[in-house]
């Protein structure tokens, strides 16, 4: 490049209004379309591994933590996890012939609906994302058949939904975020409205509710599952704050969510049973990943067995 | 990279840059994290603009945009502006003294977040935004000359 700085000069504004329009063409496909997902994924072999290894101190951290854990808080929390887990189990007895009675009501009134949701859990990658954006970094992705669109739900509740999925890491939007927003239900009630994120982590606006509407501080509201998106009947938030302004055409209701969005670290990522029934490529996904478990099962048997 | 020095550095440099960026802070301080690729992009074009154009950042532009999961291109499009800004002028900007190089790098960092500001304005309704938003604009330009001065000796050290 030697005695031509002049004549680069002169392309430089050339190449650089070509990038502003491929930026530009970029934006806007991104935002109408969902194209681009493609190319997400391809650059995202490139960041998984930069996650993972920002990620490495605290993982090694948790581990080391873990290792000197001392007996005797194993043993406490090995107790506590027991009788958690007794608990569970015979509320789970009454679940499953509630469920059973249902379904049999459910085919009498000719309305076939499985109940079976598939889960498996994700980890927080603790690396940061936009601050002013409400996002979360998981370890599973497509090779995990985690796809965009997929309610994400916490021990307490629904928590968002992923927005970019990558080979091996995904990203997912919470529901607080200003951009998102889940159709609801009152659980008392039953009145429908729409839950819209504000920007803050623990609060949520309740849209489109009547003056007159009967609803109560601490109700408890739950997905509709009107969008197809998520299930239906999981707790979302608790209403905190009603605001009743003859003035104004609707009250300004405002709730807290019931997972705990900032401090929650292992999430359950869902394929609802209504999706994915007519979805080959997801169905097959699926199934390869029952089989890697099985077979995962299949070798530590025979390692404890040798042992 | 072995027979191409500047490669190996930059390459060095940007991916500590990218592990910077994605390495969890409070939320407060979060909103003051610089935007430590956009300043080490800036000390490389003005050290070697024959070398490091701006396709690189543009390609830098569109990881940090899947990083931080926003629309792709937010990032690109203002990081190819400070690209084109510099490298007009690297000569001139080169032998400014470091206070001045500050000013300039925090004016060229406020046109990249005016367009990121602009776009999730337009996109997000309710968007939260305030002030904050341009905090890293500053801490940039209070970090640049310790950035400038350190790369530039690891610069002389590496021998290009």
């Amino acid at each position: 490049m030697q005695g031509s700085l002049f004549q680069r000069n002169s392309s430089l504004t050339l190449r650089l209004f070509f990038c502003l329009v491929i930026c530009c063409v970029l934006m806007w496909v991104d935002h109408r379309y969902t194209h681009l997902q493609a190319v997400r994924h391809s650059i995202d072999y490139v960041v998984s591994p930069l996650r993972y290894m920002t990620n490495l101190p605290f993982a090694a951290w948790d581990w080391t933590s873990n290792q000197f854990r001392s007996h005797q808080a194993l043993l406490a929390e090995n107790e506590r996890l027991t009788e958690e887990n007794l608990a569970l189990t015979s509320r789970q007895q009454k679940m499953d012939v509630i469920q059973r009675k249902n379904q049999r009501l459910r085919k009498l009134l000719g309305t076939a609906q499985s109940i079976e949701e598939h889960t498996i859990v994700a980890e927080l990658v603790r690396v940061a994302l936009d601050p002013f954006k409400q996002q979360v970094t998981l370890n599973r992705g497509t090779n995990d058949c985690a796809y965009s669109g997929q309610p994400v739900l916490g021990a307490e509740g629904i928590m968002g939904q992923i927005v970019h999925t990558g080979p091996f890491t995904s990203t997912a939007l919470l529901l607080t975020d200003a951009s998102h927003a889940i159709p609801v239900q009152s659980n008392r009630t039953g009145l429908r409205t729409i839950a819209q994120g504000t920007g803050h982590v623990d609060q949520l606006e309740l849209l489109h509710i009547p003056n007159n509407a009967d609803i109560e501080l601490g109700d408890l509201v739950i997905s509709s599952g009107l969008a197809q998106r998520f299930p239906a009947a999981y707790p979302v938030a608790y209403i905190t704050d009603i605001q009743r302004d003859p003035g104004q055409p609707f009250a300004k209701v405002m709730a807290t969510p019931t997972a705990a969005l900032d401090r929650i670290n292992e999430v359950l990522i869902m394929w609802p049973s209504h999706f994915g029934k007519n979805d080959s490529e997801l169905q097959a996904c699926l199934e390869r990943l029952q089989n890697r478990s099985a077979s995962q099962r299949q070798i530590e048997e025979a390692l404890s067995n040798e042992k | 990279m072995r027979n191409n020095p500047v490669a190996g550095l930059v390459t060095t440099t940007l991916v500590l840059a990218v592990i910077f960026t994605l390495v969890p802070l409070p939320e407060t301080a979060a909103w003051f994290r610089p935007d430590i690729v956009a300043l080490v992009l800036m000390y490389w074009w003005l050290a070697h603009p024959e070398k490091i154009g701006i396709y690189t950042g543009f390609f830098m532009g569109l990881l940090l945009d899947v990083m931080q999961g926003s629309l792709l291109g937010v990032h690109g499009c203002g990081l190819v502006i400070i690209a084109w800004i510099f490298l007009k002028n690297y000569q001139r900007i080169r032998v400014l003294p470091l206070v001045q190089q500050a000013l300039i790098v925090f004016f060229v960092l406020l046109i990249k977040y005016f367009i990121g500001f602009w776009v999730d304005n337009h996109r997000i309704q309710g968007f939260s935004g305030t002030l904050l938003y341009f905090a890293p604009c500053l801490t940039g330009a209070i970090l640049w000359p310790w950035l400038f001065v350190t790369l530039r000796d690891l610069r002389r050290r590496a021998g290009t």
